[in-house]
């Protein structure tokens, strides 16, 4: 079933084409890629599907349904969640309580309900608290559960990140860059928490540089430039792609040997 | 076609000294950015300096006005350094906070000067009749002297280096610091800078109206207008912005009603807001 | 946020603050005392509203545009209309808050700055308003001779609100609801997504807060409590005039709240009564009082940033409320 479906998406910035005419499907249970060399566009596409900006031309559908025009809440409520490259977190509020408002839309009373703190909204405080505390275990956080977010080292920064996304109950996951500044033990356990929350049934689209992790993590891969698709497909296929080696021309990209 | 005229020129004159007002507001805005509600009060400082001057220490009215601006540009330089530096980034403390500079220095005026109006006597000759239409010197002279000074900041913009920093830590305070910029420095000329416009549009409109401490509240009002018809943060903006609202307003006093005259601009503010908020020249 | 049960102490201390609140005109009767504890409780109102508006990150420069709206429509509803004053009271608040909901559709959206400046274009606009529509609002003289409450049966006999000590005890109930209200709100699910929005409002709308909603609904609460504040002035003072409800009155309630301390129900409660009753204290002149306001205020913007609350909170190891 294509849980995300990228339909002849455009958009444009003050006159220059930011991405144009992509499409693209991922497959619900994979763990898709997004590459492409800085500036191809990759958080662009990133904040078009998750609601941030709408696009000009084209259409997104989240399982089957018009997501296009949709606010990131709504998005969200609908089971795309995403992190941000640089590390935003809810700064002075500890780990536990930026986990809960990861939640907040899996919430069941509304507004008179907690108003009047009835068994509902209790309820729904409960359970923020007892999921916040499993999503802290599965990212081994434990210990850190009230230290305020600003205070966690650089690294556990982005793992709450990734568990404050987690929290909204998702199916797809958008990932941003998330080994970016990490350190090659931090990055494999990055790697490894990707296929963890993939063996959770949740698909995931990774927007990395690290090529050793992409091309060791994804199923498939979308090569993007200049906001335009260049290539799709396995790690094998890209790395042989003619076009995608061109586009990457540089020291920095080297591609691993799987 | 007289009729139109004469509105049309108190708009000029009118809408030249907003201009005066505004430039330094949405200067810092544009380098600082942050909003400065004590702005209207500097400008008061600046017209009560020049008034003790000319009028207790006889000193010559242009002079004095230029002792004006320097003493503003240092009290502005100390305001900057203690008061506003500390929180750079939280935009809204700042704005909290210049909203309680403007209490603060209101009312030290008030201590010092008392609430009564004061005026400085005319340096200028009587006013002249030129094609039916009548213009007083002293408004002529503010609009003369704030076409130079508007023609020496953006000549000191384009040209001089401090200037060309000021441009580029505007655009993109990242770049221009990673480009050796010194920014802090920057910031400081430019609310210096910001403050001594404001204190020679405050001498300049002494001969014109009245002074008091109460006068800085409703040019600040204005100049929002201003900036935000002409774009916030954009220099050629506020000139626009100025003439079409001193313009606007004439027109409107003239024709519909003198009522409608102030309230036009906060109408103004609101619908900029609404429709575009980057205003008629402004960046976003 | 989770307790199991309140703590006894907690409920000791809250018991005795109400009882005292509820027997203090009978005991103090001086009417100018009276006065000010009215006229403070007004202004506790008006600044738990208003934080809560700043909660979610938003300075709001009309405050005291609300108080007038919800003064100048009970007004009229009861001295053009003939309502009595227990439906004008309720409407007013009504009437506030759509104004509210009306202006804050297309300003919420605004990042904080513009959003400032509109308020304040929108607050004098509607000052203008009050001064220049002479023949609905009286002018810039305003309006005189506002009645007060109509008694109400109560038991056989009637409760009067002509006297200071009876529309205590009316601002009193209003106010309780308002505290209780905003406490609840602020340490619910809700009141953590509203601070989550003032922190960090992109990651907050992408966690699934719908952002423009709740800033709206902060706007609307806080507009609607305004507004019955400022019937409850206009029946007390029996006066109103444009002059009240300006710019500048706007910013006193903002500094009520940030020397307060913003995020907590407490802290405007701090802020209101101490700067309502510091004049007291001081017995200055009117411009050394506002030099003493403007330098408390910066002192604690600077210093400060968590308001008087933030301090009594850090000396008493975070158990006060």
């Amino acid at each position: 079933m294509n849980l995300l479906k990228v339909q002849g998406v455009g958009k444009i910035f003050g006159g220059l084409a930011a991405v144009r005419d992509l499409s693209f499907t991922i497959k619900k249970g994979v763990i898709a890629g997004l590459i492409g060399p800085n500036g191809a566009g990759k958080t662009t596409v990133l904040n078009l599907a998750s609601g941030v900006l709408t696009p000009n031309q084209g259409k997104i559908f989240l399982k089957e349904k018009d997501i296009t025009a949709l606010k990131p809440h709504s998005v969200t409520k609908l089971g795309l969640a995403r992190t941000f490259q640089a590390t935003t977190l809810f700064s002075a509020r500890t780990a536990v309580e930026n986990i809960c408002l990861g939640r907040h839309c899996r919430g069941k009373a509304g507004f008179w309900g907690t108003l009047f703190n009835t068994v509902l909204a209790r309820q729904d405080e409960k359970m923020d608290r007892q999921k916040a505390l499993e999503l802290l275990s599965f990212m081994k956080l434990d210990s850190f559960q009230d230290v305020p977010a600003q205070n966690l080292s650089h690294g556990n920064q982005r793992r709450l990140g990734v568990a404050i996304a987690l929290a909204a109950d998702p199916e797809l996951i958008l990932l941003d860059e998330p080994m970016t500044g990490m350190n090659p033990a931090e990055t494999a356990e990055m790697m490894d928490l990707i296929l963890r929350i993939r063996d959770m049934g949740i698909t995931v689209l990774l927007v990395e540089h690290d090529m050793k992790a992409v091309m060791g993590l994804c199923d498939r891969i979308v090569v993007i430039n200049y906001g335009q698709k260049i290539a799709e497909g396995t790690p094998a296929e890209i790395q042989k792609n003619g076009e995608v080696i061109e586009a990457y021309l540089g020291a920095e990209y080297t591609f691993a040997h799987r | 076609m007289e009729q139109l005229f004469q509105p049309l020129i108190n708009g000029l004159m009118a809408g030249f000294i907003y201009v005066l007002v505004a430039l330094g507001l949405t200067l810092v805005f544009s380098i600082m950015g942050i909003i400065n509600f004590a702005h209207g009060e500097i400008y008061m400082l600046g017209a009560f300096v020049t008034y003790i001057l000319t009028v207790s220490y006889r000193v010559n009215f242009f002079l004095s006005m230029v002792i004006a601006m320097g003493v503003m540009i240092l009290l502005g330089l100390l305001i900057e350094r203690i008061i506003f530096r500390p929180l750079r980034g939280h935009q809204l403390n700042i704005l909290v906070i210049s909203l309680g500079l403007a209490i603060l220095l209101q009312n030290l005026a008030l201590i010092a000067w008392g609430p009564d109006d004061v005026s400085i006597p005319s340096p200028y000759p009587e006013a002249i009749e030129v094609l039916g239409i009548n213009l007083s010197m002293e408004r002529l002279a503010a609009v003369v002297i704030a076409a130079i000074l508007i023609t020496g900041l953006h000549l000191f913009l384009q040209f001089s280096r401090s200037g060309r920093a000021m441009r580029a830590v505007s655009q993109d305070p990242e770049a221009a610091s990673l480009q050796g910029v010194p920014i802090e420095r920057i910031e400081s000329l430019s609310f210096g800078l910001g403050c001594a416009l404001a204190a020679a549009a405050g001498g300049l409109i002494g001969p014109i109206f009245v002074i008091s401490p109460f006068i800085g509240t409703v040019p600040v009002m204005k100049a929002f207008v201003v900036i935000i018809l002409g774009g916030l943060g954009s220099i050629p903006g506020a000139v626009l912005g100025g003439i079409i609202l001193g313009v606007t307003e004439s027109f409107s006093a003239t024709f519909v009603g003198a009522i409608f005259q102030d309230m036009i601009g906060f109408f103004i503010i609101l619908l900029v807001l609404i429709l575009k908020p980057s205003g008629l020249l402004g960046y976003e | 946020m989770n307790r199991k049960g309140i703590p006894p102490i907690r409920i000791f201390s809250i018991t005795a603050v109400l009882v005292v609140l509820f027997i203090i005109p009978l005991i103090i009767r001086d009417q100018y005392y009276q006065h000010l504890m009215i006229l403070t409780g007004l202004a506790i109102i008006a600044t738990v509203s208003l934080n809560l508006v700043l909660a979610t990150g938003q300075l709001s420069i009309a405050q005291a545009a609300f108080v007038g709206i919800g003064a100048y429509c009970s007004t009229l509803l009861v001295l053009k209309i003939g309502l009595t004053f227990w439906l004008a009271f309720p409407i007013a608040g009504a009437a506030a808050g759509g104004v509210g909901v009306l202006i804050g559709l297309p300003t919420l959206k605004m990042r904080g700055v513009y959003f400032a400046i509109a308020t304040f274009a929108f607050g004098e606009l509607v000052r203008m308003v009050f001064t220049n529509w002479v023949s609905l609002f009286g002018g810039v003289g305003g309006i005189l001779n506002i009645p007060a409450p109509n008694p109400i049966p109560f038991f056989g006999g009637a409760l009067y609100f002509q006297t200071k000590g009876s529309f205590y005890y009316l601002v009193l109930l209003v106010m309780l609801i308002t505290i209780l209200v905003n406490y609840r709100l602020l340490h619910s699910r809700i009141g953590m997504a509203f601070q989550a929005i003032e922190e960090a409002e992109a990651l907050a709308e992408q966690s699934g807060i719908p952002v423009m909603k709740y800033k709206l609904l902060a706007f609307l609460i806080s507009s609607i409590f305004t507004g019955l504040a400022g019937s409850l002035y206009a029946h007390y003072s029996h006066y109103i005039a444009p002059g009240f409800f300006s710019f500048w009155e706007s910013v006193h309630f903002i500094i009520m709240a940030v020397i307060g301390g913003v995020g907590t129900v407490g802290g405007p409660v701090i802020g209101a009564v101490f700067l309502t009753l510091l004049p007291e204290v001081f017995r200055a002149t009117k411009e050394y009082e506002m030099v003493i306001y403007a330098i408390a205020l910066i002192t604690v913007v600077l210093f400060l940033p968590k308001g008087l609350m933030g301090l009594l909170k850090r000396v008493t190891n975070g158990r006060g409320e």
